[in-house]
């Protein structure tokens, strides 16, 4: 019985071991496949935002030539985007996205077998708006953001455009606020807005600047202590009072966050603010005073001043007309106003530093001079009346008519340009309906080349201010 | 034989194993009042740190039955336990709770009203299940599932305002307490929390300039007379 069961469990393996054994039916053909290689002229693209790429690559077979399908993809930037951008064999697409730097990736793939070919290259987003000038201005009724690139191309409102809408009101200023911060402001007398300067898209409208809604007369906009360091405080300085935001310097993430209440106080401050490293300073014009706001206050006390020194700071007596830093970031100069005349007050930081009353014989139009600028290379300040460019040498306190701009015309607006597109002055003109904005280049004497101007850009209405938009 | 031992040993094995029978509650069916492990079975509520002009607000309970759930509602007996201060009808209401039906738990709404008889002193609601047709209060004192049964819970409402835990870390910005001046930040700015974990360096800078023009304002409305704290001090901001 024994013999029997063992016999039975041998022959039951050996049957089981007989069907453990399988035919391998594996083929281990080759064969040729038609590979692609891919070239191009560039590995690296720049390009301007809502410009047209176009891309035409080579494509090589090793083979026949088979049917394929293409696709073009960026992928990347800070977004983490994908998005294709044609199916065509070469690439002509409008580039629409953010300023940033992606990699645009080309895939041919072989329609019969599968296989994919892929080319990565490198795209660079720039904003069509990186180095120039803002313009506002008004243009058949409309408030307009204008802009002229360093290259000289103009965009009349482009603001308007990237973003679709029109902006209430009428324009009345235009500042940058460089980084940390990296903003563009557009005031009218309806509102606030704020824009992303790279591409003027919106980021924030007068509630989110100002904490509610506003109007606007002639507002400036300026950087208070430490302004070289992004500033504790940002201010806002209008006919409805003083505002103050938070600043670069102490609270990087807070910048954007609205300004605060209306500084309380009996005054009227003439829209400039200046700053001598510990706190902010403003002219008031209903006192005749100045005032200062040490850093992240939000209240201001008067300057003090002595009643011995060149003139008091804290009873000059006079209403401003017009302030800017003159030869060096410390140097301000301000022309003030009495039924006597006129007079420029000059500061060295916060010390009085020269004040002479305006010679009219040797000042022609000076009276009647509404824009003034001071030149940031000489001791001259440059001054309009109506459609005629003096320029005011401060030792000698003469002046002389430097250039006149076509009759009918009036010189609204000038800012000191510090180097682009030229050293010297950016002046917006205009007709009362039409403006164009110059640029005049100074020479040694402050005087300008050729006696014109080196730059004419027109297409603009009606110019109230410009801004410096740096790279 | 070793041979029969070994087939029996085998055809035993095979059925020793049998199916265990899974007891269910049999009881009556109850409710519940519980927590989470973490939560207390107090409150303290002021109507004082709510947005200005609230008159009534609710507060919910987690409820949840003991037994199967019912393809029918089901109704849930709520009373104010010993020790309530409150007066029910007037300071709160507890409403009839209903279970929906084949449903296992509820958020039980108390309704408390902002009356003159908090604003000095608080009461105290005790909130507890009580029996009824459909239900019986529900396993006490149990813990289950990381949370507990709470037999009463406490409710405590008042409109007081107590100087905030937080007030000396502000105290530069806002200058020194009262309740006067804590209201009026409160009713100014809509907001009951001050500490800078909420405002910011933004409210901490900005919100002293807008309590002052606040309060100037309030000086113009009133006859030029200014706002004076509890203690007849004027109620000022730095």
């Amino acid at each position: 019985m024994r013999q029997i069961i063992n016999n039975v469990v041998v022959l039951a393996l050996v049957v089981l071991s007989l069907q453990s054994c399988v035919k391998d039916d594996q083929v281990f053909e080759t064969r040729d496949i038609n590979e692609v290689t891919i070239t191009a002229a560039q590995t690296s693209y720049t390009i301007e935002q809502f410009s047209e790429l176009q891309i035409e690559p080579s494509i090589s077979e090793s083979m026949s030539q088979d049917n394929y399908s293409y696709e073009w993809k960026v992928i990347g930037g800070k977004e983490n985007i994908s998005k294709v951008l044609a199916l065509e064999k070469n690439l002509q697409a409008t580039i629409d996205l953010l300023p940033d730097r992606y990699f645009i990736q080309y895939t041919v793939t072989n329609t019969d077998t599968g296989l994919k070919g892929f080319r990565k290259d490198t795209l660079n987003v720039v904003g069509a708006f990186y180095e120039g000038w803002l313009v506002a201005h008004n243009k058949s009724g409309e408030a307009s953001l204008g802009f002229v690139r360093t290259d000289g191309e103009v965009f009349v409102n482009p603001a308007a455009e990237a973003n679709a809408k029109s902006y209430p009101g009428t324009a009345v200023a235009t500042y940058f606020s460089p980084n940390p911060y990296n903003f563009v402001l557009f005031f009218t007398t309806e509102g606030a807005f704020r824009f992303n300067p790279a591409d003027l898209l919106a980021i924030g409208e007068t509630t989110e600047v100002m904490g509610r809604e506003m109007n606007f007369t002639r507002p400036a906009y300026g950087l208070g202590a430490y302004a070289s360091f992004g500033g504790m405080d940002q201010y806002i300085v209008d006919k409805s009072g003083l505002y103050a935001g938070m600043g670069a310097a102490f609270y990087p993430d807070l910048v954007l966050t609205p300004v605060s209440d209306r500084f309380a106080g009996d005054y009227e401050l003439f829209p400039y603010v200046f700053d001598n490293g510990l706190n902010a300073y403003f002219y008031d014009n209903k006192h005749k005073r100045f005032i200062q706001v040490a850093y992240i206050e939000r209240a201001y006390s008067l300057t003090p001043g002595s009643g011995t020194a060149l003139f008091n700071l804290n009873n000059i007596g006079k209403t401003a007309i017009a302030a800017d830093r003159g030869l060096s970031a410390s140097r301000r100069h301000f022309i003030m106003e009495d039924p006597s005349g006129r007079y420029l007050y000059t500061l060295n930081g916060i010390t009085p530093y020269l004040m002479q009353s305006i010679d009219y014989d040797a000042c022609p139009d000076f009276a009647t001079a509404t824009v003034f600028r001071p030149s940031q290379v000489y001791d001259h300040i440059y001054y309009a009346s109506d459609n005629k460019l003096y320029l005011y040498n401060i030792p000698a306190n003469t002046a002389q008519l430097i250039y006149s701009f076509p009759s009918g015309h009036q010189v609204k607006t000038m800012q000191w340009s510090a180097t682009t597109p030229v050293r010297g002055l950016a002046i917006g003109v205009d007709d009362g309906t039409a403006g164009s904005v110059y640029f005049f280049e100074v020479n040694e004497f402050g005087k300008f080349p050729n006696d014109t101007f080196s730059e004419k850009h027109d297409g603009f209405g009606s110019i109230v201010h410009l801004a410096y938009r740096r790279r | 034989m070793k041979k029969l031992f070994y087939i029996i040993l085998i055809i035993g094995s095979l059925v020793a194993c049998k199916k265990e029978e899974v007891p269910f509650y049999s009881g009556p069916d109850g409710i519940t009042i519980y927590l989470d492990t973490y939560d207390t079975d107090s409150l303290n509520y002021s109507f004082a740190f709510q947005p200005l002009g609230t008159e009534v607000d609710t507060i919910y309970l987690q409820m949840r039955i003991l037994g199967a759930t019912k393809g029918y509602d089901r109704k849930i007996r709520v009373v104010a336990g010993d020790g309530t201060t409150a007066q029910e009808g007037v300071d709160f209401k507890l409403l009839e709770g209903v279970m929906p039906a084949d449903s296992l738990t509820i958020s039980y709404p108390v309704v408390i009203y902002n009356t003159e008889g908090i604003l000095e002193q608080a009461k105290k609601i005790v909130v507890a299940v009580a029996a009824n047709d459909d239900f019986v209060p529900g396993a006490t004192r149990l813990e289950t599932a990381g949370t507990r049964v709470c037999d009463h819970y406490k409710i405590w409402i008042s409109n007081r305002v107590d100087k905030p835990d937080y007030w000396s870390d502000i105290e530069y910005y806002f200058g020194e307490y009262s309740e006067t001046k804590f209201r009026f930040m409160i009713s100014t700015l809509g907001i009951t929390d001050f500490s800078y974990e909420n405002i910011g360096a933004v409210g901490l800078y900005n919100y002293p300039l807008q309590l002052n023009n606040a309060l100037e304002v309030y000086k113009q409305e009133n006859q030029g007379e200014p706002l004076e704290d509890e203690e007849g001090e004027v109620v000022t901001f730095p």
